[in-house]
C-alpha cells in the first residue's frame, strides 16, 4: 500500500508501538508503581517541551486536537470575562481555512453574550481588527492545501489580543510561531498514537478549565492522564525532531514529483492560497472527474489517499469553495498527504498511477 | 391467574378461508423470535396468546422481541383466568386498576356464547364490585382514564395495558418480492411497506466502484440491518454494475441515460428474480419526484422487467415518505452522503417525457447488452444482514 493520508492520521512509529504495548500505573498513585508513571511523564513533558519551544510547566495534554482547540479556545475566552468587567464585548478574529474543532466553539462562543466572531482570510484582516480584538485564531497549516499562515507583524502590531494557534498539521513539521501564546497539537498527527494530544499555554494566560474533576494537570484538564499515550507521542517526536530537516527535503522531494502532474496533465491544478505552502500537504484538482470517484479509483489499486479533511466528510460544502475556487475545482479536487515514511518510489509510481486512473476517468466523463 | 400476552391481528380476522393459514404462520413467527422453549404461542379463538408454561411472562422482554412482527395488530398484557367466574372476573378487574385512577369503563367481549351471563351483565356486575370496593373512584362510560377489557373466550382474559403494533400481515404470507434497494431515503420504505403487507424481500444493490465507494455499500448494509428488525436476517444480493453502466454511459444516448440505467437494473432484477422464484420487483418510485419517476419514464422502464412491478410509494408525498423513514429507523442512515449509482451518471438535461416504444427499441440495438447482464446476474454477491463483523 502507499498511504498518502497523512493530514488525516499517520501511521504509528516502532518506537510507539513498543511504549503501547506496555503497562502502567496511575500516575497518581501513592505507591511506588504510580510514581514510576508520573515520573515518566516528567521525563516525556521535558523531551516534547524541545520541540515546542516552551517550558514544561507550559504544557498541558488532552485526548488530542479537537479536545485541545476547544480548551484553548472556550478556555481563554472564558477567562477573558472573568477577568474583566463582565459588560465588556470580546472580537474574536479567525482565518477562512479553521479545522471544524476551531470553528465550533467559536461559533458556541458567537451565541453567548459579549463574544463577536469574524472569519477572513489573513491578507483582509487589517479591515477587520479593532480596538475589542480581544483573540485572534489561526491554523498554523491548512489541513485541506497545506497554506502556511505567518502572522507575526499583526501579532506584533495587537500585543493585547491573545494569539491561539492550531499547530495539528504543523508540529514536528515547522517551528511552533513565537508569537503564540496558545498552541495546541496532536499525537496520531506525528506517528503517535489516537487519543492524546495537548497544547501549550503561556505563562501568565489562565485557563477557564471546561472539565471538571480530579486536581490533575493543575485542575484545567482533570482526568488521569493517558500514560502510555504521552509516551509514545513523545517518543514518536523525539524521533521526528531530530530528523526534522531530513525529512523535510524527503518531502519536500515527493510533494515536488507528485507536483509535476499539474504539468504533464491538461486542465490539472495545484489548490493553494498562500505562497507558501507545507510540502506536507498537496491539494490537486483534475478538471471533469469527481474527487470521490479517483479516492475510489485509486483506494482499489491501495493508493489512500482523500478528498479533503477526513473530519469534513459528512459535512457536505466544500471548503474550497470558500475560498474562492470555482465548484469545478472544489469537486475534482483530491489532498494527498505525505510523512517522513514515505519515499520517493512512492511518489513515482502513485503519480504514474493518478495518470492512468485520471486518463481513464476522464475517457468515461468526456463531455460531462 | 397468570399474567400472559393477548396478541390481537387485526386483518387476518376478515379472512375467512384461509384465516387459519395466516394465524399459524404468525404464530409460528412469533415462537421462533421468542426462541424460548418454556413459551408458547398458540391459537385462542381469534387472537394469539403468548404464555409462559411455568407461571407469569416476562411481558416487556417478550414484546420487545416481537413488536415489530406484521401481522399483530396489538399486544395485550393480560391476565389468564382458568376458572371464568364472574368473582374471579370481578377480582382480577379490581386488580388492574391502580389506586392513581379515578374514572374508568368495563368493556366485555363474550366469544363463548355457552357463557351463562351477557356481556353487558358482566360489565354492569364487575362495575358495580369495583364501586362498592373502591370510593374514589366513578365510572365514565364516555371518557374514561382506563378501560378494563373483559375477554371471554376458551379461558377468561382481563387487561388494560394495549400496545399498538405495526398491523399489516405476516412476513411472506403474500409473495415473495425483489427489492432495488439503493441506499437513498425511498427504497428501504417501500421495501418495509411490502414486507408490511406479508411480502418476503430479497433486497439488491446494484455497486459500482470506483463511481460508488465501499462506504455507500456499507450503508446499504447498515440500511438492510435496520429492516432486519422488522423481516428477520435476510441475505443482501451485491450486483456488479460498474461495466454495464460504463458500457451505456459510453454507447448510449445522454439524455436517456437515466432510462437505460434503470432499464439495465430491471433486467438484471428480473434475471434474479426468476432464480429466487420471486413473483415482482418492489422500487422506491414515488410519481413526479424526478424525472426518471414520471408516468411516462416509468412506462418507458417497465417494459425491461417481465415481472411485475410494485411501487408502494407512488402516491406518497416526499414528507410522508421521511416520516416513515424515520419511524422505521432507515433515515439518519439514508442521508449520509455517499455516492450512490444513480447520483453520478445523471444526464445534464433528462427527458421527462419519453417515448416508451423509442427507448426500448434504442435499447435494443445494443447487442452486447443482454450478455452483460446476465453476466452482472451471475456475479451478484450475497451479504448476510445483519453483518456479523
Amino acid at each position: 500500500m502507499i498511504y498518502f493520508d497523512n493530514a488525516a492520521t499517520t501511521l504509528l512509529c516502532a518506537s510507539a508501538k513498543e511504549i503501547l504495548q506496555q503497562d502502567f500505573g496511575n500516575p497518581s498513585s501513592p505507591h511506588a508503581y504510580g510514581l514510576k508513571a508520573e515520573r515518566a511523564i516528567k521525563k516525556a513533558i521535558k523531551e516534547i517541551s524541545t520541540p515546542l519551544l516552551c517550558d514544561p510547566k507550559e504544557i498541558i495534554f488532552t485526548s488530542g486536537g479537537t479536545e485541545s482547540n476547544n480548551l484553548g479556545i472556550l478556555g481563554a475566552a472564558f477567562s477573558l470575562k472573568s477577568a474583566s468587567n463582565k459588560s465588556l464585548k470580546f472580537h474574536i478574529l479567525a482565518t477562512n481555512q479553521e479545522h471544524p474543532s476551531v470553528i465550533e466553539p467559536l461559533e458556541y462562543l458567537s451565541t453567548l453574550p459579549g463574544y463577536s466572531v469574524t472569519y477572513a482570510a489573513p491578507s483582509e484582516w487589517e479591515a477587520h481588527i479593532c480596538e475589542q480584538t480581544a483573540m485572534i485564531c489561526m491554523t498554523q497549516i491548512s489541513s485541506d492545501t497545506g497554506d502556511i499562515f505567518d502572522i507575526k507583524e499583526l501579532a506584533e502590531k495587537f500585543p493585547k489580543a491573545i494569539i491561539f494557534v492550531d499547530g495539528s498539521q504543523g508540529f514536528c513539521k515547522i517551528k511552533p510561531p513565537s508569537y503564540a501564546d496558545i498552541y495546541t497539537f496532536s499525537g496520531h498527527k506525528v506517528h503517535g498514537s489516537m487519543g492524546i494530544g495537548g497544547l501549550v499555554v503561556k505563562k501568565g494566560l489562565r485557563l477557564v478549565p471546561i472539565m471538571h474533576g480530579g486536581g490533575q494537570q493543575r485542575q484545567i484538564r482533570p482526568g488521569t492522564e493517558n500514560v502510555p499515550g504521552i509516551l509514545a507521542m513523545s517518543a514518536a517526536v523525539l524521533e521526528q525532531y531530530d530528523s526534522q530537516h531530513q525529512n523535510y527535503e524527503l518531502v519536500k522531494n515527493i510533494k515536488g514529483i507528485l507536483s509535476t502532474l499539474a504539468n504533464e496533465i491538461s486542465d490539472t491544478y495545484i489548490n493553494q492560497t498562500t505562497e507558501v505552502t507545507s510540502p506536507y500537504i498537496l491539494n490537486i484538482s483534475f478538471i471533469g472527474i469527481k474527487g470521490e470517484t479517483l479516492v475510489n479509483m485509486l483506494s482499489q489499486r491501495e493508493i489512500y489517499v482523500s478528498m479533503g479533511m477526513a473530519c469534513r466528510t459528512a459535512k457536505k460544502e466544500s471548503p474550497l469553495t470558500s475560498m474562492g475556487f470555482s465548484k469545478e475545482r472544489a469537486e475534482s479536487a483530491i489532498r494527498l498527504s505525505f510523512s517522513c515514511m514515505n519515499t520517493e518510489k512512492e511518489a513515482l509510481e502513485a503519480k504514474e498511477v493518478i495518470k492512468e486512473c485520471v486518463t481513464q476517468l476522464r475517457k468515461t466523463a468526456k463531455g460531462r | 391467574m397468570k399474567k400472559v400476552l393477548l396478541i390481537k391481528y387485526g386483518e387476518i380476522a376478515l379472512r375467512k378461508g384461509n384465516r387459519s393459514i395466516f394465524e399459524k404462520k404468525l404464530a409460528s413467527t412469533i415462537q421462533n423470535l421468542i426462541n424460548d422453549s418454556n413459551i408458547k404461542t398458540t391459537r385462542e379463538q381469534g387472537r394469539l396468546l403468548v404464555e409462559n408454561i411455568n407461571g407469569d411472562i416476562d411481558a416487556d422482554a417478550v414484546i420487545e422481541k416481537i413488536r415489530r412482527i406484521f401481522g399483530i395488530a396489538a399486544i395485550c398484557i393480560s391476565y389468564k383466568l382458568d376458572d371464568a367466574a364472574l368473582s374471579n372476573l370481578q377480582k382480577a378487574a379490581l386488580m388492574t386498576l391502580t389506586e392513581d385512577k379515578t374514572t374508568f369503563k368495563i368493556e366485555t367481549k363474550r366469544s363463548d356464547k355457552r357463557y351463562p351471563m351477557q356481556s353487558q351483565e358482566i360489565s354492569a356486575a364487575i362495575g358495580e364490585y369495583i364501586l362498592n370496593q373502591r370510593s374514589n373512584i366513578t365510572v365514565d362510560v364516555h371518557n374514561p382514564q382506563v378501560i378494563v377489557w373483559i375477554e371471554i373466550r376458551n379461558y377468561a382474559y382481563v387487561y388494560t395495558d394495549i400496545i399498538k403494533c405495526e398491523s399489516g400481515l405476516p412476513y411472506g404470507s403474500t409473495g415473495k418480492g425483489l427489492l432495488l434497494l439503493s441506499g437513498g431515503i425511498d427504497s428501504p420504505v417501500a421495501g418495509y411497506l411490502m414486507a408490511r403487507r406479508g411480502m418476503e424481500i430479497i433486497p439488491i444493490y446494484f455497486h459500482s466502484p470506483p463511481y460508488t465507494s465501499e462506504r455507500a455499500k456499507d450503508k446499504v448494509i447498515d440500511l438492510m440491518e435496520c429492516l432486519c428488525r422488522f423481516i428477520g436476517p435476510s441475505p443482501l444480493y451485491v450486483v456488479p454494475f460498474t461495466e454495464t453502466q460504463l458500457y451505456i454511459y459510453e454507447n448510449m444516448q445522454s439524455e436517456k441515460m437515466t432510462l437505460f440505467l434503470k432499464r439495465a437494473m430491471f433486467h438484471i432484477a428480473s434475471i434474479i428474480a426468476e432464480k429466487e422464484k420471486a413473483h415482482c420487483l418492489i422500487t422506491g418510485d414515488s410519481i413526479g419526484q424526478v424525472a426518471s419517476q414520471t408516468a411516462h419514464s416509468i412506462a418507458a422502464v417497465d417494459s425491461a422487467s417481465n415481472f411485475a412491478v410494485l411501487r408502494p410509494l407512488a402516491a406518497m408525498d416526499k414528507q410522508q415518505i421521511i416520516n416513515t423513514a424515520k419511524q422505521i429507523g432507515t433515515y439518519e442512515i439514508s442521508i449520509l452522503p455517499y455516492e450512490d449509482c444513480c447520483t453520478i451518471f445523471v444526464p445534464k438535461h433528462p427527458e421527462h417525457k419519453p417515448n416508451a416504444k423509442a427507448v426500448a427499441s434504442l435499447e435494443a440495438k445494443n447487442i452486447a447488452l443482454p450478455k452483460l447482464f446476465s453476466k452482472a446476474a451471475e456475479q451478484i454477491e450475497p451479504v448476510q444482514c445483519p453483518s456479523t463483523n
